[in-house]
């Protein structure tokens, strides 16, 4: 290599480009992975909330009872009366003796089911808690199986 | 049958270890030990610093490896945290300046050469030792001297041979800053080599 003059460009490139790697010392991975966390496989079950799951459910059933305890006759008594009226339909359909009486008697059942759903505060929060408690448990399960540490 | 994961991309490789795969991380390690190590080497000048700091870059990526977004190249990912390590470590250090431009970064002349010597002694090969020994020795020493950011930019462009976006990315700069940061380091290390040749004839 000449002397006396500055390096060109290429040659500092060269120089650049000749520079070694180093290498750390031995049992470098296994230091790195020793301070990762390391799990074996985790069961399924294992992997489930299952305190997060069953605080949901609590609330979602509490819901559920206070709904049905709160409208017990109408759930009761709706749903027979729509079921009988159906039948009076199908009956005056097969028939051909489609009075309007059959017709008055299963439409009259609509405003009651209305009425249940927009009288019952219960309900809606019961929707979205459900709906938010479906998505949580979701989220929990889906971090379940995705695990936060290495496994050999 | 188990993969060959020599065989697989660095991505493929980065959701293994998302899987919580530790074959994987030890896969990543040992494909990047090297060009990590060797980085934080020269940027902090100490090699059992550079040891620690290239530990917490692994470590850092694993546990943060949610946050790699795939269309970022792995390595520069990696290099980046690598980069942050080693930079806060100098911020925090506070060195005396050195730097022709006065960056309170930059290590002492001291420093840098015991860093040279430090690396110098830890070559692998007889070749790595003749090239280190010859040229290299002098070449790191001027690569010491250089402030953080020039470093990192000259180490990243012709060591570990990332492109110029790369290096954008990796270091969080605009690419002209990159390519303003290439030009002065050559610049400098023209000007820091240029004395000990002279002395060689």
């Amino acid at each position: 290599m000449p002397l006396n003059r500055p390096l060109s460009d290429p040659e500092l490139t060269a120089l650049l480009r000749a520079l070694p790697r180093h290498a750390p010392s031995a049992g470098f991975a296994d230091r790195v992975l020793a301070r990762v966390p390391l799990a074996a496989p985790v069961p399924l079950w294992r992997r489930i909330p299952w305190r997060a799951l069953a605080g949901i459910l609590t609330v979602e059933v509490g819901l559920a009872a206070v709904f049905l305890l709160r409208f017990r006759d109408e759930l009761i008594h709706v749903p027979a009366r729509a079921l009988h009226g159906l039948t009076d339909l199908i009956v005056a359909l097969r028939t051909a003796d489609l009075s309007t009486a059959a017709w008055e008697r299963f439409l009259s059942l609509a405003p009651r089911v209305g009425s249940i759903l927009a009288s019952s505060p219960t309900l809606p929060v019961a929707l979205l808690l459900g709906t938010f408690g479906t998505l949580l448990m979701m989220s929990l399960l889906g971090r379940g199986w995705h695990a936060s540490t290495l496994r050999r | 049958m188990p993969t060959d994961l020599t065989t697989l991309t660095d991505q493929a490789v980065v959701l293994l270890v998302r899987d919580g795969r530790e074959a994987g991380a030890r896969e990543l390690v040992r494909r990047f030990e090297r060009p990590v190590f060797s980085f934080v080497v020269r940027l902090v000048g100490d090699r059992a610093l550079a040891e620690d700091l290239a530990q917490e870059t692994f470590v850092r990526a694993f546990t943060h490896l949610d946050s790699y977004r795939t269309e970022l190249k792995f390595s520069s990912w990696l290099f980046r945290i690598a980069h942050n390590a080693a930079i806060d470590h100098l911020r925090r250090r506070q060195p005396e300046t050195l730097s022709l431009d006065g960056d309170p970064n930059a290590a002492s002349v001291e420093e840098a050469a015991a860093g040279a010597i430090a690396i110098a002694d830890a070559s692998a090969s007889p070749l790595d030792a003749l090239v280190a020994r010859e040229l290299g020795a002098q070449i790191e020493q001027a690569i010491a001297q250089l402030r953080p950011a020039y470093r990192s930019c000259v180490l990243l462009r012709y060591v570990e041979e990332l492109s110029y976006e790369e290096i954008a990315e990796t270091l969080d700069l605009p690419i002209g800053t990159v390519k303003t940061h290439l030009h002065r380091a050559r610049l400098e290390l023209q000007a820091l080599l240029a004395p000990v040749r002279a002395g060689d004839g």
